[in-house]
């Protein structure tokens, strides 16, 4: 089924582009609703009706056309551009419409009520396009038609996308490295090569992203501060990304969270890795990297075009919503977004970390109820919940026992706020505990006869304390 | 990178004369860019040209897919432009960035296409290690158009033939042996099979977060969505300024010290270019504090902000200085600019010797006033700076130095103020003279008689109604000067200012004077009669017993007119005195 993309009228974008945001947001509210709810519930109905009357303005004489294209919808040819509170809308619709290989529906005049509802109907009865296909055609819905994803990702094309989203970490590691360790840092940093870099990592956050949330789990690998930097890289362009930052403030977030430990290129190797508590001096030394490093970058801003943000972000990652911790500056009456945004994503990957000096490292999960528990005065808490909103409750990476005695690998979280305990999970032991390369199942999936969820999760369980190498399955799986 | 979308393909095959046209069009377009400012009417055709042309392909094909070669466009597998000259090929410009699609789509604005060419254009005007057109690209997110640029190419350039690093993975080891769960765990699974499941919490009780605590309200999307837009409007400029004070607060690395001073320069530049007075002041009264606490703990730092202090009077600023006071308001130049200055210290006057150059006419008075106010400061501290200064700079400025300097009398400022007596500048010279006259002191007076002799009149008026006859010397030297052939040539005004200097002494050698011209006949002699006409009214107004005296003589021994003359005068006088 192909229907031509038409021009978008000259008139009314920011009309279209509100009536696409609402359409998004309506359809995710079905989506819940009749998760709940039979179709001639009154809540359903009225979102019906409201879905409706939006598309009804929106069909002239073409049809109306909402389309996904590289993960972005499309609608009556506008690109839809999220904010921050339509972000979970937007992610439920595209992972159900995904789910069952839809790239457009188109919503042809003359279309009613009815026909609406008959289509959100066979849409909740339908797991695959074909069926969906079939079941509307049963239904006879004349004035509503899907288009199939050309190039639906097949296991292999999964497979390369995850293994390029891995070239580009393990790429970044090394360009980090060069500058972190060459003997002329200033000559080895090449900031258009780390834009572009940046740029890459973005996309593969935006296709890829709980594959990228898994690729966090790499730690330690080579350097500690090289690693650690990638990672909360990544997790901050995400971050921002939920927020509702603009494509070039993500890369500008981005870089900014790529250097925020420049100024460790400073400290010795020895007090980064000594093994046992910290002399006071050792400590005074430690904390100087937070403004030796914005002094570095400061220095040279100009003619390396170093971000502004990069410069607050290094300066302040380690000071607190209170102001307390350190570099105690002199007159700071608060810390930038950025350096918020850096400051959690920074806590929550080194408690995760194993270190010499910290061999018991906190579970993804542990850490984000730790870091919760810390409140308002380490934490921005609006920001710090809504990184935990991103994170999931169970993170990807997170270790977990199913009721049916399996042990799982959380490798994609449920965007759904009310399914937030039903994430995506690699079966990694079967019911007797033998390690496995088992298969990927989804927790909302339920059981057709008993209407009950076939898995649900018990408890976190400590990776550790098992031997679970949690990055090596993700890594694993890239593998030919 | 990849920043693409699809389009289903059109069923029409478009000839490849068609897309060779439409390429020749694009090249030359962008060539024109090259050559023309981007608002020429010249680009604006050629864009409009473009844009038609493309648009009616598109209308028909959807898209334009190039494929980018070296330095060629490829179009469903043919070449349709080529261009080996790499300093101009256009597909080089993309290839040797990664490009490797490039595609148009329908929907294309003409505005679009501008962005396109001016992205270009940008990027071609800048060295390539500093942009790339992928990256340019990326940033401008264009709706209609969309490229291919593989990550193998960001990856070569990283790893520069050096091996990626590699991750090993122990398959056999992840997928084989088993997961003995401890007691507490498998008691926790226990447990929870016990419980009744429902479809909205199953698993909550174990979650160790709760779902409550991170849900976020709509009201707390719209705080959230405010303290973006807040940051968004944070002006990099002040922020840079407010954060580089933090940095050289706690910078303790001295060979990182050595370059800060051209990053204060750097903020400095940034908000004067940006017209920000109110934020420059501030970030000098935050270095001068700084200043303060370094000069106790951190010496070197103080002296690092001393130096940057006084290195603001340099040349680099101060057409940037004169250009933005001249283009603020008048209420900004009477507040702002008043703290600026007043915070800035020294340079100030280098500043202020700028702005007064760009007054035609008299300043305003509160340029004036402010002026005095750092003048005075200054006056004191570097007397010789404010000479320089003077001599050097626009006279109404001067003038105001010359105020400034007069209330410190000394040598220097003597011989200063003398300096003057051969300045071009009427104001000055007069400026100078004032502030003589109020120096205490005989060889400032002995000064004065210079103007006398000055080219210009009323120069010559003034110094005679403020000279200071101290001693002797003063009055022969005024007297010779008065002497009736060298009154003749002068003006009735000057004559008098002259005579009431002569007269204000009651010495008796001016009594003796003011007799000899009372002697003098007349006849058909109008410009003596003048000369006595004027003594008359002099003594008239002159208030010692001289003058009466001389008046009372001449009543009585003149000739008659002159008597006439006299008692008129006399009465005159008496009668004033009996009124009061």
């Amino acid at each position: 089924m192909d229907h031509p993309i038409s021009m978008p009228p000259a008139e009314g974008i920011r009309e279209i582009h509100q009536a696409g945001v609402e359409i998004i947001v309506r359809l995710n509210s079905l989506f819940k609703l009749g998760r709940l709810y039979s179709v001639n519930n009154v809540l359903f109905k009225e979102q019906l009706a409201l879905l409706y009357q939006k598309i009804k303005e929106n069909i002239h004489q073409e049809p109306a056309t909402l389309k996904i294209r590289e993960g972005t919808f499309f609608f009556r040819n506008i690109r839809l551009r999220f904010v921050f509170a339509s972000y979970p809308a937007f992610k439920t619709v595209l992972q159900e419409l995904s789910k069952r290989e839809v790239a457009a529906i188109h919503f042809y005049p003359g279309l009613v009520l009815e026909e609406l509802k008959d289509f959100i109907a066979c849409f909740f009865q339908s797991a695959s396009f074909e069926s969906l296909l079939n079941n509307l055609t049963s239904a006879q819905i004349e004035h509503l038609q899907i288009e199939k994803t050309v190039e639906a990702a097949t296991p292999l094309e999964k497979k390369e996308r995850d293994r390029a989203a891995a070239k580009i970490y393990f790429s970044s590691l090394l360009h980090l490295k060069d500058a972190f360790e060459s003997e002329d840092p200033q000559l080895a940093f090449k900031l258009n090569t780390t834009r572009r870099l940046m740029q890459a990592l973005f996309s593969h956050v935006v296709e890829n992203e709980a594959f990228v949330f898994g690729l966090t789990n790499i730690k330690n690998y080579d350097e500690y501060t090289l690693n650690h930097s990638v990672n909360v890289c990544l997790l901050s362009i995400a971050l921002g990304r939920r927020l509702g930052l603009d494509r070039n403030e993500l890369i500008e977030l981005a870089i900014s969270a790529f250097f925020h430990d420049f100024g460790k290129i400073e400290t010795p190797k020895e007090i980064l890795d000594k093994p046992s508590k910290l002399e006071p001096h050792e400590r005074a030394i430690i904390e100087k990297h937070p403004h030796h490093g914005a002094g570095t970058l400061a220095a040279w801003r100009e003619i390396k075009g170093i971000p502004l943000r990069a410069i607050h972000v290094a300066m302040e990652h380690h000071i607190k919503e209170d102001l307390s911790g350190y570099p105690q500056t002199f007159k700071k009456k608060s810390t930038h977004l950025f350096s918020k945004i850096v400051k959690i994503v920074d806590y929550f990957d080194a408690i995760t970390t194993k270190r010499i000096y910290r061999p018991r490292v906190f579970t993804r999960e542990e850490a984000l109820s730790l870091m919760l528990e810390q409140g308002s005065q380490e934490f921005h808490p609006l920001l710090l919940r809504v990184f935990i909103q991103m994170m999931g409750i169970y993170p990807v990476g997170s270790v977990v026992a199913l009721n049916t005695g399996e042990v799982g690998l959380v490798v994609e979280a449920n965007p759904d706020p009310f399914l937030k305990l039903r994430p995506k999970v690699k079966i990694i032991a079967d019911k007797e505990g033998h390690r496995i390369d088992g298969p990927v199942v989804d927790l909302t999936e339920k059981d057709p006869v008993t209407q009950r969820y076939i898995r649900t999760i018990v408890k976190g369980l400590d990776p550790q304390k098992y031997n679970i190498k949690v990055a090596d399955y993700f890594i694993a799986s890239t593998l030919p | 990178m990849i920043n693409s979308r699809e389009t289903p393909p059109s069923s029409k095959i478009p000839s490849q004369e068609e897309v060779r046209d439409l390429i020749l069009l694009l090249t030359r377009t962008n060539r024109a860019y090259k050559i023309f400012p981007s608002e020429h009417i010249t680009i604006k055709q050629f864009v409009f040209d473009f844009h038609q042309r493309l648009t009616f392909f598109l209308e028909k094909q959807n898209s334009l897919d190039l494929v980018i070669g070296e330095n060629y466009f490829e179009f469903m597998g043919e070449k349709v432009f080529e261009d080996e000259d790499v300093a101009h090929s256009l597909p080089f410009f993309f290839f040797r960035d990664g490009m490797q699609r490039l595609s148009f789509h329908r929907g294309l604005t003409e505005s679009e296409l501008y962005h396109f060419f001016e992205t270009i254009k940008e990027v071609a005007s800048r060295p390539p290690e500093e942009v790339d057109i992928v990256s340019a690209f990326w940033e401008k997110n264009f709706e209609n158009i969309s490229f291919y640029a593989p990550d193998e190419f960001i990856i070569e350039k990283i790893t520069s033939g050096r091996p990626l690093p590699e991750y090993e993975v122990n398959r056999e080891e992840l997928f084989s042996g088993k997961i003995e769960l401890t007691e507490e765990d498998k008691k926790a699974i226990e447990e929870w099979s016990l419980k009744p499941e429902t479809i909205e919490d199953s698993g909550k009780d174990m979650a160790t977060l709760a779902e409550e605590e991170i849900e976020i309200k709509e009201e707390e999307w719209k705080i959230v969505e405010s303290i973006i837009h807040s940051y968004r409007e944070l002006p990099q400029d002040e922020e840079f300024a407010r954060l580089m004070l933090e940095v050289l607060y706690l910078e303790d690395r001295l060979d990182q010290l050595a370059s800060f001073k051209n990053s204060l320069h750097q903020v400095y530049k940034e908000l004067l270019k940006a017209g920000k007075i109110g934020a420059v002041t501030s970030f000098l009264r935050d270095l001068i504090s700084l200043k303060k606490i370094f000069s106790s703990t951190e010496p070197y730092k103080a002296e690092l902000i001393e130096a940057f202090l006084a290195e603001l009077g340099e040349n680099d600023y101060l057409a940037l200085i004169s250009e933005l006071y001249l283009s603020s308001s008048e209420a900004i130049k009477k507040q702002a600019w008043v703290d600026y200055f007043q915070v800035l210290g020294q340079p100030a006057l280098i500043y202020l010797a700028i702005i007064y150059e760009c007054y035609q006419l008299e300043p305003p008075s509160f340029l004036d006033e402010m002026a005095m106010v750092i003048l005075d400061k200054w006056a004191d501290h570097k007397p010789e700076e404010l000479m320089k200064i003077a001599r050097e700079s626009s006279p109404y400025l001067s003038r105001l130095i010359i105020r400034a300097l007069a209330r410190r009398s000394s040598p220097q400022v003597i011989s200063f103020l003398s300096s003057f007596i051969r300045s071009g500048q009427p104001l000055l010279r007069r400026e100078a003279l004032e502030a003589l006259s109020l120096l205490e002191s005989a060889t400032a007076h002995k000064i004065m008689l210079g103007y006398l002799y000055d080219q210009n009149e009323e120069i010559r008026i003034a110094a005679a109604r403020i000279l200071k006859i101290s001693d002797e010397t003063v009055l022969d030297h005024l007297l010779k000067l008065a002497a009736i052939s060298r009154l003749k040539p002068k003006s009735d005004r000057e004559i008098e200012a002259l005579f009431e200097a002569l007269a204000r002494t009651g010495h008796p050698k001016v009594k003796e004077y003011f007799q000899e011209i009372f002697r003098l006949s007349w006849f058909f002699r109008p410009k003596i009669k003048k000369i006595a006409q004027l003594a008359i009214e002099v003594l008239k107004k002159t208030p010692n017993p001289q003058a009466r005296e001389l008046l009372q003589e001449a009543q009585k021994k003149g000739c008659g007119r002159l008597r006439k003359y006299c008692q008129a005068s006399l009465k005159e006088v008496n009668s004033k005195e009996i009124s009061g």
